[in-house]
């Protein structure tokens, strides 16, 4: 996977996003932080200075300016010099105790920086300056321990803040690479289907997440997908291969019309038998074109309510002399329910029932009933079967016998292209109705169950 | 007739237009639907067969602009469109009859001659009659001379139908259409047989045959010629 993918990925782009509010929250918080901590080890020096002072200052008060010299030299010397100072001053601003060289300008707390022992390295100090009576009195401590306090702090903050953006760019790159993982299986399944291998799916794991959800959905329309697919790769090598046949003999009529020996009589003959051949091809076409118009339509102008009984046996009627002239009979169940109602385009339901009585016609042997019965179904539906007693169709073939030019007689010289079925079956669909081959023990039973009216 | 054919497929309007004129109508030909238009417009013509898709005007966009002038004249639409919608879609915009490619002249021979007596249609009869054959439309009764013929549903309806239209011929198409209410071409022998049951019911029993098989075409019911 590149990189470059996983660091455009929304995962990564969403992490650096709160990468970026982490950050600044980071810096507010930490320049309060900092802000606090500072002011509260300053207001605590001073505390500290403003004692020392207030002790001097008793001492002159009981010992005079002789006493405080003396006690400041004795703790001058005493406390290293490194963190804490001490400077005393008189009224001409001379030094009269500590290592101060000058006393400050200015009364009260200021920031200075001072050597730390005579003649050696400076260091930052506070320092405090006050008068007892004529003199300058100047206390100071280092800067050292606050500074120290406060790196401290902010070392802190940068090490923290630091360990937070590489984990948080780690695990969004993470996410991000996930994602984007799964998501280009997802694009090379598509491309795989795409080109051809119907049979491949998305990998799916248990989580419940977006991606599995959008998955799960996306192979289930490749399921369908590849059922249209591979229907429509079916239907046209069957189209080319139920169509050479006829054509073929077309061509081989009409070369023999074109014979120069012939009698005329025979040339119309052949020219005849070529024509009829035409017009069955013709009727093939016819056939696909309406299988594809009502599968592809919605349009349900054409439809109205009728009692399916009314329909029913108008079909029945009409095919009634046909069953006998070929020593079948065709039976209404009297049974039959009079009251169910059909919301359906009429013409399709007779041109399904037409090619359902056909089909028995043609293919059931002299003797056989063909039974033809209405009923209404438990959930207000409407049930229409049509049954013979004939030689029925193997159990291996009833899925088949639906699809396109399917025929169980291979041969291919009965009359009919095998899409009578088909076309049973896109009507039935077209009406929300299901069609259902079964062993009638013996023969072959057809159910059309028709949805109650409201919901189809 | 005076017949005006709008096809823009050469080979198509001579097949049509010759055998038009060896059938003693007259035909004007133009192969643009706005040449149609204008023609239909400007002469008087007895009928018209269009194409539906052709240059210049769709074949559907000028029946309706003809209607739209509450033109009258019988509109036969030929076409390679041959789909039930495609069927409804011209019949609703005012087309009076519908045969799809590939067709045969006698079947649109047929039609031609049913249209051009279509007006007279709308007069009510309660009794067709050809020779001696009877049909009481109230009644629902046949009757040949003095014998009643008793008729199934079915066989009443076909009867009727080519009644109607006694003396011409009704095409296999035009019978399924119009007694079966088909849209389709079954594969069985529907119309054969129910001829045939109805033949042995209205001719057979008696000296002279009316219902004729027109081969390859139809059938016809006439007194003997």
């Amino acid at each position: 996977m590149r990189p470059a993918n996983v660091l455009s990925g929304a995962a990564f782009r969403a992490t650096l996003f709160a990468l970026a509010i982490f950050f600044l929250i980071l810096i507010l918080a930490g320049s309060a932080l900092y802000q606090i901590v500072r002011s509260y080890q300053y207001a605590e020096l001073e505390a500290q200075m403003i004692e020392e002072v207030v002790l001097f200052r008793q001492i002159f008060e009981r010992e005079g300016r002789t006493g405080l010299i003396k006690t400041m030299k004795i703790l001058d010397k005493s406390s290293p010099p490194v963190q804490h100072k001490l400077g005393l001053f008189g009224e001409n601003n001379e030094k009269l105790v500590g290592s101060l060289s000058v006393a400050p300008d200015i009364l009260g707390f200021a920031k200075m920086t001072l050597e730390l022992q005579p003649g050696g390295k400076s260091g930052s100090f506070y320092i405090h300056t006050a008068k007892i009576d004529k003199t300058t009195i100047v206390v100071g401590r280092s800067l050292q321990a606050i500074t120290a306090v406060i790196d401290a702090l902010l070392y802190g903050l940068v090490v923290t803040g630091l360990i937070v953006i590489a984990t948080t760019l780690l695990i969004g790159y993470w996410l991000s690479w996930r994602v984007s993982r799964k998501l280009e299986a997802l694009v090379d399944t598509l491309d795989r289907v795409a080109s051809g291998e119907t049979h491949v799916r998305i990998p799916v794991n248990k989580n419940h997440n977006q991606i599995n959800r959008i998955s799960i959905r996306i192979n289930e329309h490749l399921d369908r997908l590849s059922i249209l697919m591979e229907s429509t790769r079916n239907t046209s090598k069957a189209i080319a291969h139920d169509l050479r046949t006829p054509l073929s003999r077309v061509s081989m009529l009409l070369e023999e019309a074109t014979n120069d020996g012939l009698k005329k009589q025979k040339t119309i003959e052949l020219i005849r038998e070529a024509e009829t051949e035409l017009v069955n091809i013709t009727g093939i076409f016819d056939t696909m074109l309406r299988i594809a118009r009502i599968q592809s339509s919605n349009d349900r102008t054409g439809f109205s309510p009728i009692l399916a009984k009314d329909l029913v046996s108008d079909v029945v009627e009409t095919y009634q002399p046909v069953f006998e002239v070929s020593g079948q009979r065709l039976i209404l169940n009297p049974q039959s329910s009079t009251s169910a109602k059909l919301v359906c385009d009429s013409k399709m339901i007779k041109q399904l029932l037409a090619n359902l009585l056909e089909n028995a016609n043609r293919y059931c042997p002299v003797e056989v009933d063909v039974n033809v019965s209405v009923s209404t179904t438990e959930n207000g539906g409407v049930l229409i079967i049509v049954a013979d007693n004939g030689p029925g169709i193997p159990a291996g073939e009833l899925d088949k016998v639906m699809e396109p030019f399917h025929r169980i007689d291979t041969s291919r010289t009965e009359r009919g292209a095998g899409l009578g079925l088909s076309l049973v079956k896109a009507i039935a669909l077209r009406h929300n109705a299901e069609v259902t081959l079964s062993d009638n023990r013996p023969g072959l039973r057809v159910s059309i169950t028709f949805p109650p009216s409201h919901l189809s | 007739m005076k017949i005006l054919l709008a096809e823009d497929d050469r080979k198509t309007s001579d097949f049509i237009r010759k055998g038009l004129i060896q059938n003693s109508h007259t035909v004007d030909c133009v192969d643009d639907g706005r040449d149609a238009l204008s023609a239909c417009l400007y002469n008087t013509y007895d009928l018209v067969i269009l194409d539906r898709m052709m240059p210049g005007m769709d074949g559907l966009a000028v029946v309706k602009s003809l209607r739209a002038t509450n033109s009258k004249l019988p509109v036969l639409f030929l076409t390679a469109m041959a789909d039930v919608d495609d069927r409804v879609e011209g019949l609703t915009a005012g087309g009076d009859d519908y045969l799809t490619k590939p067709f045969h002249f006698s079947e649109l021979l047929a039609r031609i001659t049913a249209l051009a007596r279509r007006p007279h249609e709308t007069e009510t009869v309660s009794k067709l009659q050809v020779a001696d054959l009877e049909l009481d439309l109230m009644t629902r009764v046949a009757k040949r001379g003095k014998t009643s013929i008793e008729l199934k549903a079915k066989e009443y309806a076909l009867l009727e139908v080519l009644m109607r239209n006694a003396g011409r011929v009704m095409t296999r198409t035009m019978l399924l259409e119009q007694v079966w209410d088909f849209n389709f071409d079954p594969q069985t022998t529907v119309i054969e047989t129910h001829i045939s049951r109805l033949r042995s019911k209205i001719d057979k029993p008696f000296d002279t045959s009316l219902l004729h098989t027109i081969r390859n075409i139809g059938y016809s019911i006439h007194a003997p010629r």
